[in-house]
C-alpha cells in the first residue's frame, strides 16, 4: 500500500525515535516521491544524483522535523534546497558546461537536459537568459558572449550574475 | 517514472544501518536560546558599563522607553523568525519581520525631520559624538546573540542561508543595542534613531556577509 502524508508523518516521527524499519520504509517512499519531484525539473542525468543527495540531507537533517506539521512540505523544501545548489553549483564550475563535461553522454539524454535548461532560463528576461546560455551553455568567453549579444563584456558580468541569482530566488519562491 | 537506482538501494540500507535517535528541533527551545542570550547581554551590558541613572531612579525618558522596546520587539520577531526558518517548509511566509522593520524606521525618519533645521548643531552635539560608540557597543553586545543564533541554525536546515544571515544580525543588532541602551547617557530623538538604529544595520550587513557561508547544508 502506497504511504499517504499522515503515515509518512508518523514514519518520520517514528524514525526519530530510532524505528528502522519505519526508516526504511520511509526512505523508499522518499525516493518515490522525489522521483516524480524532480521528473518535470531536472535532466534525467541529474536525477538519481540528487535523490541521493536529497536523501542524505533527510538523514542528516531528521530532527528538523516537526511532528506536529504537514511532511511532505518540510521534504519538498529539502528537496528544493538541494535543486537549487546543483543548479548554482551546475552553472558556477566552467569544467561543468554541459557541451565540454558530458560529452560521453547520449544525445537523449544531453537534449532532456538542455530543454530543462531553456524551460529555466525562460524565467528570465532575454538579456540575462541570453548571455547565460551563451557563457554557461554554449561555453563562449565572456568578450565572445558580448560580441554574439551586442551586451558590454561588463553588462554580459551583471546579467549571468543578476540572471542566476534571480534564477535561484524563483526556484526558492516557488 | 524513475528507475530504482542501484546506488540508491545502497545508500538507503547505509542511512537505516547509520540511525540513531535524534531529539526534534523545539521552537519553544530555540526562543530559549534566544531569550538567554537577550538575558546575558543585559548582564553583561550592566556588569561592563553600568545602568543609567534615570532607569535606577525608574525615570526614563518615553522616547527613551518606546525605542528601546521597539528595539527588544523587531529583536524578539526577528528571532522567532530565525528559529522559524530553521526548520525547512515549503510555504512558509518568513515575512513578517519586515513591518516590524519598517515601524522601527521611523526612528530614524524621526530623528532626521527633527533635525532638519538644526542639523549642524545636531550633529556637532556630544550626543552625535557619542553614536558612533554606540554603534560599537551595540554591535559588540550583539555577538552573543549573534553566536548564540548562528548555533541553533546550524542544527536546523535554513533553506534561505542569506536571509536566516540577514534575519541573524537584525535579531542580534536589536538585542545588542538594546542591551547597551541600559547604559547610554542620551534619550534624544536624534541619537537613538540613527546611532541606536545604525548599530542594528551594522549587524544586519555583518549577518548577511558572514552567517550565510556557516549555514550551508
Amino acid at each position: 500500500m502506497k504511504p499517504d502524508e499522515r503515515s509518512m508523518a508518523r514514519l518520520t516521527a517514528m524514525a526519530q525515535t530510532g524505528d528502522r524499519d519505519a526508516y526504511r520504509t520511509l526512505l523508499v517512499e522518499c525516493r518515490r516521491w522525489l522521483g516524480a519531484y524532480f521528473a518535470g525539473k531536472v535532466p534525467p542525468q541529474f536525477r538519481d544524483d540528487l535523490i541521493q543527495d536529497t536523501l542524505l540531507s533527510l538523514h542528516r537533517k531528521l530532527a528538523t522535523y516537526d511532528s506536529k506539521r504537514a511532511f511532505l512540505p518540510w521534504l519538498a523544501a529539502i528537496a528544493r534546497y538541494r535543486w537549487v545548489d546543483q543548479l548554482r553549483s551546475l552553472y558556477r564550475k566552467s569544467e561543468t558546461v554541459l557541451d565540454d563535461s558530458h560529452a560521453a553522454w547520449s544525445d537523449e539524454p544531453a537534449i532532456a537536459a538542455r530543454i530543462s535548461l531553456e524551460r529555466l532560463l525562460s524565467r528570465l528576461p532575454t538579456g540575462q537568459a541570453e548571455v547565460i546560455a551563451l557563457v554557461k551553455i554554449e561555453g563562449l568567453s565572456i568578450s565572445e558572449a558580448a560580441a554574439a549579444s551586442g551586451q558590454s563584456e561588463s553588462l554580459v558580468k551583471v546579467n549571468i550574475h543578476r540572471g542566476l541569482r534571480r534564477l535561484a530566488a524563483s526556484i526558492e519562491s516557488e | 517514472m524513475t528507475m530504482p537506482h542501484p546506488n540508491t538501494d545502497m545508500l538507503i540500507e547505509e542511512l537505516v544501518g547509520g540511525l540513531q535517535p535524534v531529539r526534534p528541533l523545539s521552537t519553544t527551545r530555540g526562543m530559549v536560546v534566544a531569550a538567554a542570550s537577550l538575558a546575558i547581554t543585559f548582564v553583561a551590558a550592566i556588569t561592563l558599563t553600568g545602568l543609567r541613572w534615570d532607569l535606577s531612579m525608574l525615570a526614563a525618558s518615553p522616547v527613551y522607553v518606546i525605542a528601546t522596546g521597539s528595539f527588544l520587539l523587531l529583536g524578539a520577531i526577528a528571532s522567532f523568525s530565525v528559529v522559524m526558518q530553521s526548520k525547512p517548509r515549503v510555504g512558509a511566509d518568513h515575512s513578517g519581520w519586515r513591518w516590524a522593520a519598517l515601524m522601527l524606521a521611523i526612528l530614524p525618519f524621526a530623528a532626521i525631520v527633527s533635525s532638519l533645521d538644526s542639523w549642524r548643531s545636531d550633529f556637532a552635539s556630544p550626543s552625535a559624538f557619542d553614536g558612533l560608540g554606540c554603534v560599537m557597543a551595540g554591535t559588540l553586545f550583539g555577538l552573543l546573540t549573534f553566536s548564540a543564533l548562528t548555533w541553533w541554525q546550524r542544527k536546523g536546515a535554513p533553506t534561505n542561508p542569506e536571509r536566516a544571515g540577514l534575519m541573524t544580525g537584525v535579531a542580534s543588532g536589536c538585542f545588542g543595542i538594546a542591551g547597551f541602551s541600559l547604559s547610554c547617557v542620551h534619550s534624544d530623538i536624534i541619537h537613538i534613531g540613527i546611532w541606536h538604529t545604525g548599530a542594528v544595520l551594522a549587524c544586519a550587513l555583518l549577518g548577511r556577509l558572514v552567517v550565510p557561508p556557516l549555514l550551508r547544508w
